[in-house]
């Protein structure tokens, strides 16, 4: 039995520290209240025994993790054909996991992981039921050996054809790299790159995040019942010195203006923080990613386990040549994973875009007649942006406060803007049915390409309302083991092209997954 | 691979020939359905109702108790509008390889699930299913909630048949 980790092992050692430092930022977490009482608080008896609480939390959960690192232990059943891994404190818990049902293994680092040099192994499985099972802490030589040999024994058991690994089982421990990956093209981020995507980013995402930050930061100053004095400060010295109309605009201006700022600079410092020193690689087999600066993660992708692709620029990024990509992998069934199978990778040249199409479809870029939606989408896209406004009347109309100079003004230019916009949005929108993949086009400012392989469609719903059924439109929606793409509104006639996709899944013998 | 296929064919595809997912007959379901929604309706009517009465009895007149009556005898007026309105919605079809199902009434859905994406399938009977005599044929695939049907006021030999159909289907699949 000279096979790798074919015996029970323990993490490293020095795991036990990552163990502590997560068990122990859990709890501070639980009673993050209490500190921020400690804080404000001037009774100095209350601070000693919440001190000392502190003392015996911290101390416990030191012994939980070491306990919990003796119990934890892991190793590969060759003759099983599976993973086999064993924990818990106080009950043991068993999880087997075989060869076939693992979709990916990867590497997270968090600050303290990288502090200590130890990497965590993430183990991807493909049922509902398991969620990922992650090891904390493994020396780099022991992560990277249990990798590969994990991944290869995972596309052994799946693949029909032989990939070209070479008796990678017995002697992976000291030549997993430089055997057989041999780097066909290399995708590089440096400083200046992320920093362009972060200053042509989608800001909204980054005002987003304000709004929320500020939304739970006022929440937890309300439960502490401390006076906020500046907002209501604020308030009065407004109402003082801009309470005529123009006043308004100017200071809602200004303060659009500011968060329009804000919002740029949040977005750049996301960015920086999710896709420091993205690495993406390709070798024969697979794509392999790592980013980030938090958490480091490393994942390998392979052109089976991709369900839809996403790649989307925008008009700046355009310029720049600068597009991203979005890879949706098969993940367990539940919605609220369901991000966790997407993998962004942005800041792509076109060339090496095109490079990553080919590898995950092996074929040449296929077109045909692209199809709109009924042009009743502008209609309902416009009514459905209308019922704020809507309910924002209620009010006005109830407490009547009749300020029509300024109201009808308003509500005419945003109608405009729902207006034009929409069709704009109607005007990029378009879905192809080509031999191989169906397409979705669509956006006004972030243009979205949406390319799913036939073979990797799981079922397709058509959804009719009652009150398209004179008009015989429809609704269509994709399924895929990566998630779903819709499309709305077409007629009846464009259904046949279903058909041509069924008769594709139903003769395909290609294993999706 | 089975001998025919191996003869290799390439011939040209024409869509418009191609079998057509709409055009097919579909099966109703059995009426118990509909019976098992009034069931389901009707008690959770009659504990708002008996939960208004508790009210009625003890707060002193006043226009909006009234008012509440009035909007949940409309709502469950719509319930019960509504069961018998999907009924006529419900449908099934089985083709060679792949089976659909039709539901809804207002936003009527079709779903068409190729028979070599299915994952597995299952018969699930509630209570009201055991008192009516009726069966849920649940079909499960890889596409997550939208993607998953089931199949409700089955008769509980026709769901054993269906489910073995598919299951019979899923393992010829493997084999080929």
């Amino acid at each position: 039995m000279n096979k790798a980790f074919a015996k029970p092992q323990l993490q490293s050692k020095i795991g036990i520290l990552v163990i502590f430092t997560s068990s122990f930022y859990k709890v501070l977490k639980a009673v993050l209240i209490s500190f921020a009482y400690l804080l404000f608080s001037s009774n100095a008896k209350a601070k000693l025994y919440i001190l000392l609480g502190f003392g015996v939390v911290g101390l416990l959960s030191l012994i939980y993790s070491f306990f919990y690192y003796k119990k934890f232990k892991f190793h590969i059943d060759y003759e099983q054909k599976e993973f086999v891994l064993q924990k818990g404190v106080f009950s043991t818990e068993f999880i087997n996991i075989p060869f076939d049902k693992i979709q990916q293994v990867y590497f997270k680092r968090s600050i303290v992981q990288r502090i200590i040099n130890v990497y965590e192994v993430a183990i991807d499985t493909a049922g509902s039921s398991q969620k990922e099972v992650t090891i904390k802490a493994l020396s780099k030589e022991k992560a990277d050996a249990l990798r590969s040999i994990l991944m290869d024994l995972a596309a052994e058991e799946t693949t029909d054809e032989i990939e070209n690994n070479v008796e990678v089982e017995t002697d992976a421990v000291h030549t997993s790299k430089s055997k057989k990956k041999s780097v066909e093209w290399k995708h590089q981020l440096s400083i200046f790159d992320l920093l362009k995507l972060g200053l042509t980013s989608n800001y909204l995402r980054g005002i987003w995040l304000i709004f929320l930050f500020f939304g739970t930061i006022m929440n937890e100053l309300n439960q502490l019942k401390i006076e906020n004095t500046y907002v209501e400060d604020s308030a009065n010295y407004l109402a003082e010195n801009f309470s005529d109309s123009s006043g308004i605009i100017l200071v809602a201006f200004a303060a659009l203006i500011f968060t329009f700022l804000v919002g740029i600079v949040i977005s750049t410092i996301e960015i920086f923080i999710k896709y420091f020193n993205l690495t993406l690689t390709q070798t024969t087999s697979s794509l392999d990613l790592e980013m980030g600066l938090k958490t480091n993660t490393r994942t390998s992708l392979k052109p089976r386990r991709v369900q839809l692709l996403r790649l989307s620029t925008n008009p700046i990024q355009k310029r720049l040549d600068l597009y991203e990509a979005e890879v949706s992998l098969a993940s367990s069934a539940d919605n609220i994973q369901a991000q966790k199978g997407k993998i962004k990778i942005p800041g792509l040249a076109k060339e090496k875009l095109q490079k990553i199409k080919t590898f995950l479809y092996n074929r040449a870029e296929e077109t045909s007649e692209a199809i709109k939606p009924h042009r009743l989408l502008i209609f309902r896209r416009v009514m459905l942006s209308l019922i704020p406004v809507v309910i924002a009347f209620i009010p006005v109309i109830i407490f009547s406060w009749y300020e029509w100079q300024i109201i009808a003004p308003m509500v005419l230019i945003y109608v405009a803007l729902s207006v034009f916009l929409n069709k704009k949005y109607y005007d990029s929108i378009a879905i192809e049915f080509t031999e191989n993949f169906i397409i979705k086009k669509q956006g006004i400012w972030n243009q979205e390409t949406e390319i799913l392989e036939l073979y990797k469609l799981q079922s397709v719903t058509v959804k009719q309302p009652l009150w398209f059924k004179k008009r015989k439109l429809y609704n269509l929606e994709f399924h895929t083991a990566g998630g779903d793409l819709s499309f709305p509104l077409v007629h009846e006639e464009v259904l046949k092209n279903l058909n041509y996709s069924f008769y594709k899944i139903e003769t395909s013998t290609k294993a999706w997954m | 691979m089975d001998s025919v296929e191996s003869q290799f064919t390439n011939q040209q595809i024409n869509i418009d020939l191609l079998p057509e997912h709409q055009a097919v007959d579909f099966e109703t379901i059995s009426k118990k359905k509909q019976t098992k929604s009034f069931y389901q309706i009707t008690i959770g009517l009659v504990i708002l109702l008996a939960g208004w009465a508790v009210l009625f009895y003890f707060l002193p007149t006043h226009w909006s108790l009234y008012l509440a009556l009035g909007i949940l005898l409309l709502v469950f007026g719509f319930a019960y509008l509504n069961a018998s309105l999907l009924q006529k919605k419900y449908g099934y079809a089985l083709r060679e390889k792949d089976l659909i199902y039709r539901r809804g009434y207002l936003i009527t859905k079709t779903t068409v699930i190729p028979f070599n994406r299915i994952q597995h399938v299952s018969i699930s009977r509630g209570v009201f299913d055991k008192a009516l005599g009726i069966s849920t044929l649940k079909i499960f695939t890889a596409g997550g909630q939208g993607s998953d049907v089931s199949i409700p006021g089955l008769l509980p030999n026709l769901a054993v048949n269906l489910k073995e159909a598919v299951a019979k289907k899923l393992t010829v699949e493997e084999y080929e």
